[in-house]
């Protein structure tokens, strides 16, 4: 074993406690919970009981569906009407930000269940972000504003629309809204603005592009944004960019990355990702360098990769002289490596830079990107100049005008104005704001401070369109007519111009749509998209004199922080969760642990190990953050999570969390406390850094983090451990070991003696024939994982799993079919990662089947490990015996109260679960019935790519294939017959369906510090 | 004649003391045991009885809100699926087998000395596996639903599943409750019989005398019991080792490290019995003293008893080590991280408590003096099984709670529903012995009879 260990000259582990020796890290891992966490509370009450009465009198007015009452045309040839048990699927689009994605939604009796993306779409090709996937949960939230609300009374919208009419043209009105790039919605804005000539319209989003677009625009004099193409690059270096998940080309990002990721043989290329950042991101977890800095010396790397770039032959570029903090020895001779791989890689290369960079680093992004040729082919440019685009400086104007009472009515359209900007107003809202009008979602505190309150529709439920980044217009098509008495953005701006149509017919009669006939018109809804409009916005950039631009490389000296180098930084990010906050009221995305914190529920203060001991801090500890915030001092209270990777001397804040929302239903195992901090009552709106102060406070605040529970593993013994078996279980090389030595995945099983085919597993007994028929089998990539969650809300929405809530996520009972599983390699602060997603791997030999007393867990002819829920009884032996632990209990009635309006985004096909029932992921059995009886109907034969299932194709990064593993021209067994498949923990004769291909990183041979030596192993370890 | 006088005082120094210690004849033997039924209870009964229901009642509620609610009341979380529930179940279990082992094993292997404690250990084996099937019966999460274990006819046409040992486990325990409660009452016959002709009151007369299914102590009557009796002895014998044996195997076919393990069998079969005396003693001891029994149940009984403990905990204490040799003889990583953890891991405490009390308590009774001392006979036994328990809890905790992949590891903590099964579990075992000591002979009658001096044919005589 130590050999096997040595060669790999790995080290492993789950979380720092197993790393680090027990007396180091001990104080800062017990007491982490208080004693009793894992009771539960007494959860009937006679308050619950009767507001769950009063819910359900509220929503008895909802019988069944409504279907639109428009014209909707369906994706697929549709039947004579509407036939129960089969789904229709509609093309629709999902605007989120500048970007439109293109999404099929499945629709059973007229009530839509399950969103997949556009395979044509160019936004989505076929798959989806957590974001897009969980969005179907918003439109049957609970918790909406049904009707309109004038002061706290429930009206109408014929009142709302007198009341309009009445302002004068020539009050003080503003606007506020979000990125808008619909164009129809832009026609409206337009016709709104010649209404109300005097009336200023600011557009704000926490995930703005305007640093980018600015910084681009500074040099090239037209509003563009980057549009990368990673299949194109070998060598990809992203500065504080999260492009793989937290980016609104995300989906784009991940699909042309992974093509230059994805390993097929040892003859294979793969690109080489290069990761500068003062967080930890799904990209950083994913890169072959990963130099974690603090957010004061963003601007020292650039000043010395620019010098470098200089050296390795760019010299048109102009030496920035380093001032400040200088790096360590290591860190400059990986900047060196990085310019000469950069240069070595021109027009191969790819610099991002991520939305907290200034303008002026924008700048000179673009200008290396042109000297290394990269403009034009690895990196698009996309005109972003005809949407609404977030303006910090209007943002900044408004509140000061808010502040002076010079406002006197504010539309603000479906953005939470207060959890926004509350920090920066003198007084509360509605103290300076004579009329707030606000058309909006949720009850929120927005909602409460406005006169008015205008219920908005869901996308799902309104007619619009939508302009991607490359420029393709999307149709949004809705799939069922509003639930409530709300109105989408364009009706409400038709209000607001006194035409009050439908928004049927806004769209229909934009100045985009009208010249199209009906014929090409339908096909546009029929697709989704405009297909001649695919990649229209893309232009080509010109090439700049450099020379020209001097002053960027001169201003950019321009320190991004102000105050002292040692003061404790402060970085905000966008969570991965409720993302703005827009989704704080989605418990899918609420619970789904994050991908790299693995924290559900609430945002935590990050901060590595090395600033815990500082600080004195240990996980869970509250602390106070202050800071000056507009001049006064802001304080907030978080707990303190530690990660590794983390700069030092550095706090990470998630921003979104922390949006109050009245909620109209409790849920019983639904916490309804949990709302985590408003990071952003600490933010200046003009950075993602600052300075802060921390302070202790004797509290704790327990934290649901789904890997680490309880702070359990304090001894070295389990770190030793973790180290020894992880090789074992995450199995990886270089790419340039694997070139040499293209079985390094076998030197485990051969420790066990295990041959590497199943069929020559010695067994007492014959093992059953699996060689007829369709066998289903699944081959998940860890080369290309990189843990975005989209799966794991793919599996939720498809499989019906029910959300269990931060008590009992601590008590370890969380449901998800389909988990991640994060470990740290090597050094404690600066670790690699490795991402496994684990669901249930369909064992051909399996030890739940065995097990199970009623047989209520059984094997069927495809290889499918099944499970009969009305045959269980819950004895949990099978998930006792389960070796991957992937089978689920339902521990409580978790469906129990679940609203009526929120089962309408179950899934039909799948049964929900009763209480005392076990469960786990199926291979999606219902899609491979519903594949089969389609098959059987059109009288042929069933083939396996009849069938996706949700998780495949929700994975952007195409890591998971599934199909017949019998049809040797599968995809599947494509993947399997590749040299650096593996069976998880072989040794056990399980013979699992699922495998995994073999992780792989690709670090510049340069900056290996310790050139690995290769023992061959031939299973000679006794 | 003083030379004979001297060879009998020789001859009775050599001979083992008298099972039946007092000037007991079959008179005072009968009254002395059925006197117990037939008086009031003394005042320790009651306080004991009204402790004992209370614990009854917490039970009750225990269960009721678990069956209204769901496991989820327990501590249980993704990686540890049995808990407190199955632990108690296999202590349960173990318990009861003291009893099977005296009145069977001992029967064949004709230790006269058993019939002083065999009675009430087969009382305490029936109530003990009657608490044991309870948990079985209530921890499965559709507890509605738990006939489907059972190889009955049914709309689905499913029969349960043979490979699973959960359903050897039902056929093996349900087996032995029922052959040791056939033991226990075709025992009983004789004494119902007696209790039926002393009976003052109509009531107890109709309740024993249908009990004592007409028994007339003829020569027939007593030639079919001894048969029967001998029969069931036979039956009941392998029953002894399979129940736990089976029992066992709930772990031992799991593929989980520290479960799986070929020892099992024999280990907790050797558990079982230390266990089951250690509780026997356990109640011996108070009992003899409440109702005045010193001279029926003597100190050699609880001296034999101690030898057994000795026996057994050193086997068990064996099985520990021989537990750990293999797992680093196997050369298996996973195996022998098992058992480092059990030891030195997060559940340490839970290991050295059961190592205390079942290895190093037991060698107390290596010396005589020890194994006459009630105070340090009553202690060590409520040792033994409290490291009992702790060791059906290290095995099937420690080894969930840290199995193949550590992203699943977690802890597992007991909720205070959790403390109250186990506890009310205890309420209805005594509730149900203080019942068995109020209402039936507590000690079998006619066979203590039978070993007396005064059954022996030759009783008197001098060679």
């Amino acid at each position: 074993m130590s050999q096997i260990k040595n060669t790999n000259n790995k080290t492993y582990w789950r979380s720092l406690s197993d790393k680090m020796d027990s007396d180091d890290i001990k104080s800062f891992l017990v007491n982490e919970f208080p004693e009793g966490t894992s009771e539960l509370a007494d959860t009937m009450t006679r308050k619950k009981f009767l507001s769950l009465m009063g819910a359900s009198m509220a929503m008895a007015g909802l019988v069944g569906c409504r279907k639109p009452v428009q014209k909707i045309i369906p994706y697929v040839d549709a039947p004579e009407d509407v036939i129960p048990g089969i789904p229709n699927y509609f093309a629709t689009t999902v605007p989120i930000g500048l970007n439109a994605f293109g999404a099929i939604v499945e629709s059973h009796v007229g009530r839509p269940t399950h969103i997949e993306g556009n395979k044509n779409h160019p936004q989505s090709k076929g798959s989806v972000n957590s974001f897009i996937q969980a969005s179907i949960l918003d439109l049957y939230d609970p918790d909406r504003i049904k009707e309109p609300i004038l002061e706290n009374k429930n009206s109408s919208l014929d009142k709302f629309a007198e009341t309009i009419s009445s302002i004068s043209e020539s009050s003080n009105t503003a606007f506020i809204s979000k990125t808008i790039n619909s164009p129809a919605t832009i026609g409206l804005i337009d016709k709104v603005k010649q209404k109300f000539p005097k009336a200023s319209w600011t557009s704000f989003d926490l995930d703005s592009k305007e640093n980018q677009i600015s910084g681009i625009k500074n040099i090239i004099n037209k509003e563009m944004m980057p549009f990368y193409q990673f299949d194109k690059a070998k060598v990809v270096l992203s500065i504080e960019s999260d492009f793989l998940s937290g980016d609104q080309t995300s989906i784009h990002n991940q699909k042309t990355f992974s093509k230059a990721r994805r390993v097929k043989d040892n003859s294979d290329s793969m690109n080489r990702l290069y990761c500068i950042e003062s967080t930890l991101t799904s990209t950083g977890m994913m890169a072959d360098h990963r130099f974690k800095i603090n957010p004061n010396q963003v601007f020292n790397f650039l000043a010395e990769l620019n010098n470098q770039l200089i050296k390795n032959g760019l010299f048109n570029l102009e030496k920035i002289e380093v001032t400040g903090i200088h790096f360590e020895q290591k860190y400059l001779k990986m900047i060196k490596v990085l310019a000469r791989d950069l240069v070595k890689n021109r027009s191969k290369s790819i610099i991002a830079a991520g939305d907290p960079l200034s303008s002026e680093i924008h700048s000179l992004i673009f200008l290396l990107n042109q000297e290394l040729g990269n403009n034009n082919k690895t990196i698009r440019y996309a005109s972003v100049s005809e949407s609404i685009k977030p303006e910090l400086s209007s943002a900044i104007d408004l509140v000061d005008r808010i502040n002076n009472k010079k406002v006197d009515n504010l539309f603000i359209l479906d953005l939470d104005f207060v959890h926004l900007f509350s920090h920066m107003l003198k007084d509360s809202i509605s103290n300076l704001v004579k009329n707030i009008y606000y058309l909006g979602s949720h009850r929120d505190l927005t909602s409460i401070e406005s006169k008015w309150t205008i219920p908005i529709s869901h996308y799902l439920e309104s007619w619009g369109d939508a302009r991607s980044v490359d420029g393709t217009l999307s149709i949004v098509q809705p799939l069922i007519r509003p639930l409530y008495n709300s109105i989408s953005l364009n009706e409400f701006l038709s209000i607001l111009i006194k035409e009050k149509k439908s928004d049927y017919t806004i769209l229909k009669d934009s100045n985009l749509w009208k010249t199209k006939n009906k014929a090409s018109f339908r096909k546009v809804i029929h697709d989704g998209f405009l297909k001649s409009s695919i990649l229209s916005n893309i232009v080509n950039v010109k090439k700049v004199n450099i020379k020209l631009f001097k002053n960027i490389f001169s201003e950019i000296k321009r320190n991004l922080l102000k105050g002292k180098s040692n003061d404790l930084t402060v970085r905000f990010s966008l969570s991965s969760q409720v993302y703005d906050g827009r989704f704080m009221n989605n418990f899918w995305l609420r619970e789904v642990p994050d991908a790299v914190s693995k924290i559900s529920w609430e945002n935590v203060a990050l901060i590595s190990l090395k600033t815990a001991k500082d600080y004195n801090l240990s996980n869970s500890d509250l602390v106070k953050l202050s800071t000056e915030v507009n001049g006064k001092s802001a304080t907030i209270k978080a707990p303190i999570w530690i990660l590794p990777g983390l700069p030092n001397n550095s706090v990470i804040l998630e921003m979104g969390y922390g949006r109050i929302i009245d909620r109209e239903v409790d849920r019983t195992y639904i916490d309804e406390g949990v709302l985590g901090y408003n990071a952003l009552s600490i933010k200046n709106l003009d950075s993602y850094y600052g300075s802060i102060e921390l302070l202790k406070t004797d509290e704790k605040h327990p934290v649901a983090c789904v890997q680490d529970h309880h702070g359990l593993d304090i001894e070295s013994l389990a770190g030793d451990e973790v180290e020894n078996r992880l090789p074992e279980i995450i199995r990886e090389s270089t790419l340039e070991n694997f070139k040499k030595d293209d079985d390094f995945v076998d030197y485990h099983d051969k420790k066990w003696h295990i041959p590497k085919k199943n069929e020559d597993i010695p067994s007492m007994y014959p093992s059953h024939d699996y060689s007829k028929g369709l066998q289903w089998g699944m081959s998940i990539d860890l080369n290309v994982c990189s843990g975005c969650n989209a799966c794991a809300i793919a599996c939720q929405s498809e499989n019906n799993i029910p959300v269990v809530g931060k008590q009992q996520v601590m008590d370890g009972r969380e449901m998800s079919w389909i988990r991640m599983d994060r470990y740290f390699k090597g050094d404690v602060e600066n670790p690699e990662f490795a991402l496994q997603p684990v669901g249930c791997l369909h064992c051909e030999n399996a030890p739940c089947e065995q097990v199970c007393p009623v047989a209520a867990t059984v094997h069927d002819e495809n290889g499918l490990n099944g499970m009969a829920y009305n045959r269980c009884i819950g004895t949990r032996y099978c998930a006792n015996n389960c070796p991957y632990k992937v089978r689920r209990f339902n521990y409580y009635n978790y469906t129990v109260d679940t609203p009526d309006v929120v089962q309408m985004a179950a899934n039909p096909d799948v049964t929900v679960r009763f209480r005392g029932v076990m469960e786990k992921c199926t291979y999606c059995v219902q899609r491979i019935h519903g594949a089969e009886i389609k098959a059987k109907l059109e009288d042929r034969e069933l083939i396996d790519s009849d069938i996706n299932v949700a998780c495949q194709s929700a994975c952007a990064m195409d890591a998971i294939k599934f199909g017949d593993i019998n049809n040797p021209d599968s995809e599947v067994s494509k993947a399997k017959a590749l040299s650096h498949d593996y069976s998880l923990l072989k040794m056990l004769n399980t013979k699992p369906r699922t495998t995994y291909l073999a992780k792989l990183r690709n670090p510049h041979p340069d900056l290996v510090e310790h050139e690995e030596l290769k023992e061959h192993h031939q299973g000679g370890h006794h | 004649m003083s030379d004979t006088k001297k060879n009998i005082e020789q001859m009775n120094d050599i001979q083992e003391a008298p099972l039946v210690q007092g000037n007991h004849t079959f008179g005072t033997i009968t009254e002395k045991i059925s006197s117990i039924t037939e008086t009031p209870p003394p005042k320790g009964w009651w306080i004991a009885f009204l402790f004992s229901l209370s614990l009854l009642v917490l039970l009750k509620v225990s269960i009721l809100y678990l069956i209204w609610e769901g496991t989820g009341i327990w501590g249980l979380n993704n990686p540890v699926g049995w808990g407190w529930a199955i632990v108690n179940f296999v202590f349960w279990v173990g318990i009861g087998h003291a009893g099977t082992l005296i009145s069977a094993v001992l029967f064949l292997f004709r230790q006269k000395w058993r019939t002083a404690i065999n009675r009430f250990a087969e009382a305490m084996t029936i109530f003990a596996v009657m608490c044991a099937l309870i948990f079985p019966g209530i921890h499965i999460g559709r507890v509605w639903v738990a006939y489907y274990m059972f190889p009955i006819p049914n709309q689905m046409l499913m029969w349960p599943n043979f490979r699973s040992p959960l359903l050897w486990d039902v056929f093996a325990v349900g087996t032995y409750f029922t052959v040791s409660l056939l033991f226990w009452y075709v025992g009983l016959i004789p004494d119902f019989a007696t209790l039926r002709d002393r009976a003052k009151t109509k009531v107890r007369r109709l309740i024993f005398g249908i009990l004592s299914l007409g028994w007339r102590s003829s020569n027939r009557h007593w030639q079919n019991y001894e048969q029967a009796y001998l029969m069931l002895a036979g039956l009941s014998t392998p029953l002894v080792l399979s129940v736990h044996s089976i029992v066992s195997t709930d772990f031992a076919i799991s593929l989980l490290p520290g479960w799986h393990t070929t020892i099992f069998p024999p280990y907790f079969v050797a558990g079982a019995i230390f266990s089951g005396f250690a509780m026997v003693i356990t109640l011996a001891i108070p009992v003899r003293w409440i109702y005045g029994l010193e001279s029926i149940i003597t100190m050699g009984h609880l001296d034999k008893m101690a030898k057994i403990m000795l026996v057994t905990g050193s086997m068990v204490g064996y099985a520990y080590s021989m537990e750990f040799f293999i797992a680093w003889y196997s050369n298996n990583t996973y195996e022998s991280f098992a058992f480092v953890n059990r030891a030195f891991g997060p559940y340490a405490w839970a290991y050295w408590i059961m190592i205390s009390c079942n290895v190093i308590v037991p060698q107390l009774f290596w010396f005589k003096k020890l194994r006459n001392s009630l105070p340090v006979l009553f202690i060590a036994s409520i040792f033994a099984n409290i490291g009992m328990w702790f060791e059906r809890f290290v095995i099937v905790i420690s080894s969930l709670s840290r199995d193949y992949l550590p992203a699943n590891w977690d802890y597992y903590t007991p909720t205070m529903w959790d403390v109250s099964l186990f506890l009310g579990s205890f309420g209805l075992f005594f509730t149900l012995f203080l019942l068995f000591l109020r209402f039936l002979p507590i000690i079998a009658i006619s066979e203590v009879k039978g070993v007396m001096p005064e059954a022996d044919p030759h009783h008197g005589d001098i060679h």
